[in-house]
């Protein structure tokens, strides 16, 4: 009670009333403070930075051919050694190099997902996609300026009609999800759809007699290969009163003779290639007839490519592929059937899309 | 002793009035550091974003400058940039320093007051060619030069 009683003496004391109104003043001080003051502070979250970036990547890969180089060569014709070591690829750019500021589509199919109409002639391309390598996906990343940031890739026609376009907005709802921060940056193009390895009858070289067809990819189309080398060969050219061959064995190899022949070690067995007769797989039959009007479609995987071949990125050396059929069917002349002359341009105008988070 | 505890006619009046007197200085004086630690905290975020808007257009016109592609001579362009980010001078350039560890060049631009750093890649174009250069702020433009196989970043 002394205690209490010494308390009501103020003298040189600071009174509870003054605590606590400087007190209550300091809190809505430093409220007021930190309110107002990132109310007036300029935004400058993560997203400020995505769309510049995304920008200039989606400019760079419309307008530049990009670069490879491994210390020695160098070049803007990247597809041609990203299967043999992706690490040479620097730059990626996807018009061709010779100025005419289209998209060469044998650079998207090399990294990109292909997706083809029914008739083969207008695709859809994406990147990355679910099966994608993590480590390709990063190699990618790097060579687009992207490294800081996660990406999805569309390349679409700008008439949609002629794709399935429904499954490509899935895709890309699929691929880019409910991001908070997201940018889409979108570039109009031509593109150059190019086809190889659909051979006419009417233009088969090789050995004559007897008939062996032999098909040729030179270095500088390697990039066609991507899970393999694909081909098909239809309007076949018969002996007069012949409607009907046989299909009996295929070669590969990097060495022929002088008579446009393959050594018997480059026969390929049944389970080391797949072969279609108009689109039904007809590998399990040891030999097999087709006439005029069929198309044979061969695809040879890389695990054979790689058993037969695995030194053709190095060796400077084109693949050769012979078939042989029985002698009904001819070949117009002694020579080599070039991947390169089936070439076939189809051009139209394309919207990319880049998504960036 | 006792008694001098209980007796407060000895303490001073005045005495009264310098401990109110020191306890609102000491109270103000928290207010006040407080109040600076935030207008720092906005004022380096306020240089942040201003460097980063700058870097990115220098970076941009830094792609289109490559993007020209020069067949002879060379690709001049003179860019306007802000002499003042949040009231502090900057400097550009560009460094093989790499916070993003994408084993490429970045575009450097720090603040002379506030140590603000701020670094915008260079989307892979030093892969292409080479680009250098070292500027600062003080005129308010740069100079990007691309003699097809440098690209050069001088004062304005």
């Amino acid at each position: 009670m002394a205690f209490l009683h010494d308390m009501r003496e103020e003298k040189a004391m600071v009174s509870i009333d003054f605590l606590t109104g400087v007190g209550v003043l300091l809190m809505a001080f430093l409220f007021a403070s930190y309110t107002i003051s990132s109310v007036m502070t300029p935004y400058s979250g993560y997203s400020k930075e995505l769309y510049p970036a995304a920008d200039r990547a989606a400019t760079l890969l419309v307008r530049d051919a990009g670069y490879w180089t491994d210390g020695n060569d160098y070049g803007t014709e990247w597809n041609t050694v990203w299967n043999e070591n992706q690490t040479y690829v620097r730059k990626i750019g996807l018009i061709k190099s010779d100025g005419n500021n289209t998209i060469d589509s044998r650079k998207l199919n090399v990294f990109m997902q292909e997706h083809t109409d029914v008739s083969g002639n207008i695709s859809w391309w994406e990147y990355p996609t679910s099966s994608t390598d993590p480590a390709e996906l990063e190699n990618v990343s790097r060579t687009l300026g992207l490294g800081r940031n996660k990406f999805y890739i569309q390349i679409r026609p700008v008439n949609e009609s002629l794709i399935n376009v429904s499954g490509a907005n899935a895709a890309a709802i699929d691929a880019v999800g409910e991001q908070s921060d997201v940018v889409a940056v979108t570039r109009l193009a031509t593109t150059e759809l190019t086809t190889f390895g659909q051979f006419d009858g009417a233009d088969l070289l090789g050995h004559v007699n007897p008939t062996k067809i032999l098909l040729v990819l030179e270095p500088e189309d390697f990039d066609l290969i991507t899970n393999g080398i694909t081909f098909s060969i239809s309007n076949w050219i018969f002996d007069d009163g012949n409607n009907e061959s046989v299909f009996q064995w295929i070669k590969i190899g990097d060495e022929i003779n002088a008579a446009y022949e393959l050594k018997d070690s480059n026969m390929l067995k049944d389970d080391d290639y797949t072969v279609f007769k108009n689109g039904v797989n007809v590998t399990d039959s040891v030999t097999f007839s087709f006439n005029k009007t069929d198309t044979l479609g061969f695809f040879i995987p890389l695990e054979t490519l790689d058993s037969f071949i695995p030194d053709r990125y190095t060796s400077g050396k084109p693949i050769y592929m012979q078939l042989n059929v029985k002698s009904e069917v001819e070949v117009s002349n002694e020579g080599m059937t070039k991947f390169s002359n089936t070439k076939r341009l189809i051009i139209y105008p394309v919207k990319m899309t880049l998504w960036t988070w | 002793m006792r008694t001098l505890h209980k007796d407060s006619s000895g303490q001073a009046v005045p005495i009264d009035y310098i401990l109110i007197f020191s306890m609102s200085v000491l109270f103000f004086g928290i207010m006040i550091i407080a109040f600076s630690s935030v207008v720092d905290n906005s004022t380096r975020q306020a240089i942040y974003s201003e460097l980063t808007d700058v870097g990115n257009q220098v970076s941009s016109a830094i792609t289109d400058a490559y993007l020209s592609n020069p067949i002879q001579g060379q690709f001049v362009s003179v860019m306007d940039i802000p002499v003042m980010a949040a009231n502090s001078e900057y400097f550009i350039d560009v460094t093989d320093e790499d916070p993003y560890g994408s084993g490429q060049k970045t575009l450097r631009l720090k603040s002379r007051y506030k140590d603000v750093t701020v670094f915008v890649p260079l989307s892979s174009i030093d892969e292409l060619v080479s680009v250098n250069g070292s500027v600062s702020s003080s005129s308010g433009k740069i100079i990007i030069t691309n003699n097809r196989s440098d690209i050069l970043i001088t004062q304005g």
